[in-house]
């Protein structure tokens, strides 16, 4: 039935052969990386396949997940709440997520939550200063995760240069100074403030949930930015506020890493997490905080758990 | 990367997986694109072509080497078809009334498996669809066995036996019109 050893080693041979060929039109690896930048969806499924494989048959988590308000830019339309039955959270895995800093990390008190701001059509004066190339020339000097401390005080200079109130908060953003500004009285305005000003650029919203438990959530670049091929750098979640029964917020999770995400010229990327990998376990209120060039930019969510 | 590590069992895996990660992800998402046409589902291929790999390390010897290469092209193309499959932009219709014949067949390629007519064969394997080509890949490129070969491509050995089959009928008819049926 086979062919006979002759014609395996040419058939086998032919095969390498062709693709060989097939691939001589592959541009190069450094040509390749400019051309593709890994998603941190893909890189999240890496991790996510890394959980899944240490943890065995550990369960999906579910729970109810609401953002709020309704934001009328989010991509799938005006919001509703939407209560999914909630059967409880699985137990997790005793190492937990890569995110975990322990429920002991908190902010100073804050009162009420803020709402999220709609994204205007149009960007007042005062973020088009900000988005200006010398800012942008500021930014992507400043954005080196090897050296924060300085690269807060360009974004400082650039920001301040460029936009109004924006001081005070790009200061706050720096390692070190985010406990004392967190105890600030006007700390919930001024990053209300920020995430104003991040939405006129990028809206950030809840998309779904998973099968496997874990939210999607959607990041969509207003088009005068992609057609204008302004660059963006959106972090990833950095901090996560709980809402206490006496409307205090507490820090439940926090990243110093800060990875960086660029958006030259995409409109639109979904970004996954699981909610025990935020310490988003307990039913309640949320706020989530990620960057957004020189602005934090807040997303609020509603979890229900059984 | 770290997520597949704990998968493997060796430090020896560990490193020799690390180094084809390092040095083909972007050729796998290049391949996977070519076949997608779409660079996130690409990623998605890209991520199940190296699950698969971690089931399957002891078929690469030596990572730096054109074998481990053509192996993970092989395994990329094999995930970026089902991937293809599964957004239902492409159909692969397999006769399955014809699964009987493949065990009785009289294989009659071997006679058109010249070495004069070498540049034909490598011309009519890059006319294959996809979905042969990888079989006859795993089968005589990676040298599989029909077992293996199954595993790696996520199918049913009898559909490994089918398709090998009907790859080398494919090849025998493309090699007939160029060699005018002459023997």
């Amino acid at each position: 039935m086979s062919l006979n050893m002759n014609g395996e080693r040419l058939l086998a041979e032919a095969l390498a052969d062709a693709m060989n060929r097939d691939l001589e039109q592959v541009p190069s690896q450094e040509q390749l990386k400019q051309e593709h930048q890994f998603s941190r969806s893909f890189e999240r499924g890496m991790r996510r396949l890394e959980k899944q494989a240490a943890h065995g048959t550990e369960t999906a988590e579910s729970g109810k997940v609401t953002a709020y308000p309704a934001k009328s830019w989010r991509r799938y339309g005006a919001w509703a709440a939407a209560f999914v039955c909630v059967v409880g959270l699985a137990a997790v895995a005793a190492t937990g997520g890569l995110f975990r800093m322990g429920a002991g990390d908190s902010a100073a008190p804050e009162q009420g939550y803020a709402e999220s701001s709609e994204m205007d059509g149009t960007a007042d004066a005062t973020a088009e200063q900000a988005w200006d190339d010398a800012a942008d020339d500021a930014a992507d000097e400043a954005w080196d995760d090897a050296a924060d401390d300085a690269a807060d005080e360009a974004w400082d200079d650039a920001a301040s240069d460029n936009a109004d109130d924006s001081g005070n908060a790009d200061r706050a953003w720096q390692s070190g100074a985010w406990e004392e500004k967190a105890t600030a009285p006007d700390w919930q305005e001024q990053l209300l403030a920020e995430s104003a000003k991040a939405d006129e650029w990028v809206s950030w919203s809840y998309g779904q949930m998973c099968d496997d438990g874990s939210i999607i959530l959607d990041t969509t670049v207003k088009a005068e930015l992609t057609e204008g091929n302004r660059q963006l750098r959106v972090s990833d979640v950095c901090d996560v506020y709980y809402e206490q029964t006496d409307g205090t917020w507490t820090r439940v999770y926090h990243n110093p890493d800060r990875q960086i995400s660029l958006f030259n010229g995409i409109e639109q990327q979904g970004d996954s997490y699981f909610l025990s990998d935020l310490n988003m376990t307990a039913s309640g209120t949320y706020r989530l905080v990620r960057q957004v060039n020189q602005y934090r930019q807040v997303l609020q969510l509603s979890v229900e758990t059984d | 990367m770290l997520l597949f590590l704990s998968m493997l069992d060796t430090e020896e895996e560990q490193s020799k997986f690390a180094f084809l990660y390092e040095k083909y992800r972007y050729l796998m998402w290049y391949v996977a694109k070519d076949i997608l046409k779409d660079k996130d589902l690409a990623e998605d291929a890209v991520q199940e072509a190296f699950l698969t790999l971690t089931k399957h390390l002891d078929q690469i010897e030596k990572p730096d080497s054109p074998q481990a290469k053509r192996f993970l092209v092989t395994i990329t193309k094999s995930r970026a078809i089902d991937l293809l499959r599964r957004e239902r932009k492409a159909e692969f219709t397999e006769y399955e009334d014809a699964l009987g014949d493949a065990t009785g067949a009289d294989d009659t390629l071997d006679t058109y498996l010249k070495l004069e007519a070498y540049e034909q064969l490598v011309d009519a394997i890059r006319s294959l669809d996809e979905n042969y080509r990888v079989v006859l890949e795993c089968r005589y490129l990676h040298e599989l066995s029909e077992k293996e070969t199954a595993k790696v491509l996520g199918l049913a050995e009898k559909t490994v036996n089918v398709r090998t089959y009907r790859a080398r009928n494919k090849l025998k008819q493309v090699l007939q019109q160029y060699q005018g049926g002459n023997l």
